[in-house]
């Protein structure tokens, strides 16, 4: 689904590399941690799939496809076939829940029937049902990252790309948001997220990259976050 | 085309969301077109009608040609019809001259001292020309003729109000640019307060893979919608006040060349335009603004 080959990216000139040399095959369907020491690049590892940002060399290609190749529309439609889901939840706090996950539909042009019937729907497989008509500031971090995975989920995108996902919530909150990617992972969603929560990385036994200095250092099936610690 | 029409739907949805957050931003922008678009249809208005009045002036002039005493009255009406550009050529001997005066004044009694000897009227055609253009012209080459003691055609009227009235035609343009400038200013303060309130929203619509012309429609109806209200106000005002004004000549009009323009084709072409001109303001100001502050 992912292929990438030694990629780079430099964000300013001169200065050392956000991610070197990056090669890394993600196959539809997988759960991916992506663990590493703070500036390690994970961040930007992350946006250079979601193309937010462009590799300074090699090459990423996305269901065969080059990324930087992209035209406008393109560009659009990778958007849309993924669901980005951040620590801060980036919630709309002007909207209501509900009115934050259909934004996801809307941008796509999705109908608004689709939308009656799909929003529901996603805020419930996230465990927020009834809180369609609340404002994200009257929810507590993990209802508000909830939301955030509703949003991700709710255009049934074909993956899901977390940065940190757990970093403003406690342990046991960051357990049930972690299950909770199982079980979309668990559907055939490919879900890859970047986290320093060791605890959750070492329990659930998935497939772990680990980045240094921009370095892929290792990659292990059903691997722990120790070997980077 | 569905999906169109849900983005529309959507694009408008947040264009009122945005318009009621800066109402009052918003009923400033609107309220200064209004003023910009009332004051540039008033003078258009004004225009027209003065327009009018010239031209009913112009087809009513007559040149009075004053004849000498003991000119020779059939040879000289031969000369003048010989003339191009006449239309019509009449004598009205001095005695005639002073009753048609005297009518014109509605109060014949009043001259009844200057009958018979006592007339200080001359002799005199009254020439029309085939246009109010070829007056002047006619007029000099009538002066030349021998027994013409002086022509008048009320030249000087015509030539003041013509000045008058281009004078007061650059005076509103100018006047009506600089408060266009002006309202088109205030909308793009408008639509970028807008983007600014929202540049965080604009940021997860593009992670959500929103187009560009999804991002700015909002912005750009905005833009318009402040435009067309604006506008609207503009002409309701505008309109009321012409109805009073047009009714009043048609009633009471002192003159018979004062007649305000009725004309339905004028009338909407006028109002048309405004509504137009006042829209395009508005989308012109958040276009402006689109381009300068919202980096998709
Ligand atoms: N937009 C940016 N401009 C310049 N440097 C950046 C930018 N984003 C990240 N970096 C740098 O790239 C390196 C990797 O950062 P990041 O990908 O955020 O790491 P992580 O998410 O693992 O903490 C760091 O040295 C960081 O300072
Ligand atoms: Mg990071």
């Amino acid at each position: 689904m992912i292929e990438m080959v030694s990629v780079s990216k430099v964000y300013k000139a001169g200065s050392r590399p956000a991610v070197s040399e990056v090669s890394l095959h993600v196959n539809q369907g997988e759960f991916v941690f992506l663990v590493g020491p703070s500036g390690a690049g994970k961040t930007t590892l992350i946006k250079l799939i979601s193309r937010e940002e462009m590799p300074t060399a090699g090459e990423i290609k996305f269901l065969g496809r080059e990324t930087a190749a992209y035209k406008e529309r393109q560009l659009l439609l990778h958007r849309r076939q993924m669901g980005l889901v951040f620590q801060d939840y980036r919630l709309l706090k002007s909207k209501t829940i509900y009115e934050n996950v259909a934004l996801a539909l809307e941008v796509s042009g999705r109908p608004p029937q689709e939308i009656r019937r799909r929003v529901p729907a996603a805020l419930a497989r996230v465990g927020l049902a009834g809180k369609e008509g609340s404002f994200p500031d009257e929810l507590s971090g993990g209802e508000q990252q909830r939301a955030g995975i509703a949003r991700a989920i709710v255009r049934e995108p074909l993956m899901i790309l977390a940065d940190e996902p757990t970093g403003n919530v406690d342990r046991e909150t960051a357990r049930g948001i972690m299950e909770l990617f199982e079980t979309i992972n668990e559907g055939g969603t490919t879900v890859i997220i970047a986290t320093h929560a060791w605890d959750m990385v070492d329990r659930l036994k998935k497939r772990v990259v680990s980045l240094e200095e921009g370095r892929i250092v290792g990659d292990e099936e059903q691997g722990s976050y120790g070997h980077v610690h | 085309m569905a999906m169109f029409i849900n983005y529309l739907n959507y694009c408008l949805r947040q264009a009122i969301i945005s318009l009621s957050r800066n109402r009052w931003l918003a009923l400033v922008s609107a309220g200064m077109i209004a003023v910009s678009l009332a004051i540039l249809g008033g003078f258009l208005l004004v225009a027209v009608n003065t327009d009018q009045v010239m031209r009913n002036i112009q087809s009513n002039l007559e040149i009075a040609v004053f004849l000498d005493e003991g000119a020779d009255i059939p040879v000289l009406e031969e000369e003048i019809a010989k003339l191009d550009g006449i239309s019509g050529l009449r004598y009205v001997d001095k005695h005639h001259g002073l009753e048609e005066f005297g009518r014109s004044l509605g109060d014949e009694a009043l001259l009844e001292e200057l009958t018979g000897e006592n007339n200080p009227l001359p002799d005199a055609f009254r020439v029309r020309g085939v246009s109010a253009a070829a007056i002047p012209a006619l007029a000099g080459q009538i002066e030349q003729l021998p027994g013409v003691e002086s022509v008048d055609y009320g030249g000087e009227l015509v030539k003041s109000i013509t000045r008058i009235s281009s004078w007061l035609n650059s005076f509103s343009i100018a006047v009506s640019i600089l408060l266009a400038m002006g309202a088109i200013f205030l909308v793009g303060t408008t639509i970028r307060l807008s983007v600014v309130i929202r540049q965080e929203e604009i940021g997860i619509m593009k992670h959500l893979g929103a187009s560009n012309w999804f991002i700015r429609l909002p912005f750009l109806l905005e833009g318009l919608t402040i435009g067309f209200g604006g506008t609207l106000a503009a002409l309701a005002a505008l309109g009321l006040l012409y109805y009073r004004f047009a009714l009043f000549l048609i009633e009471k009009s002192p003159l018979f060349f004062l007649h305000p323009v009725t004309s339905p084709a004028m009338l909407i072409f006028i109002f048309g335009g405004l509504l137009l001109l006042g829209i395009a303001m508005g989308g012109l100001g958040s276009i402006f603004s689109i381009r300068r502050f919202l980096k998709v």
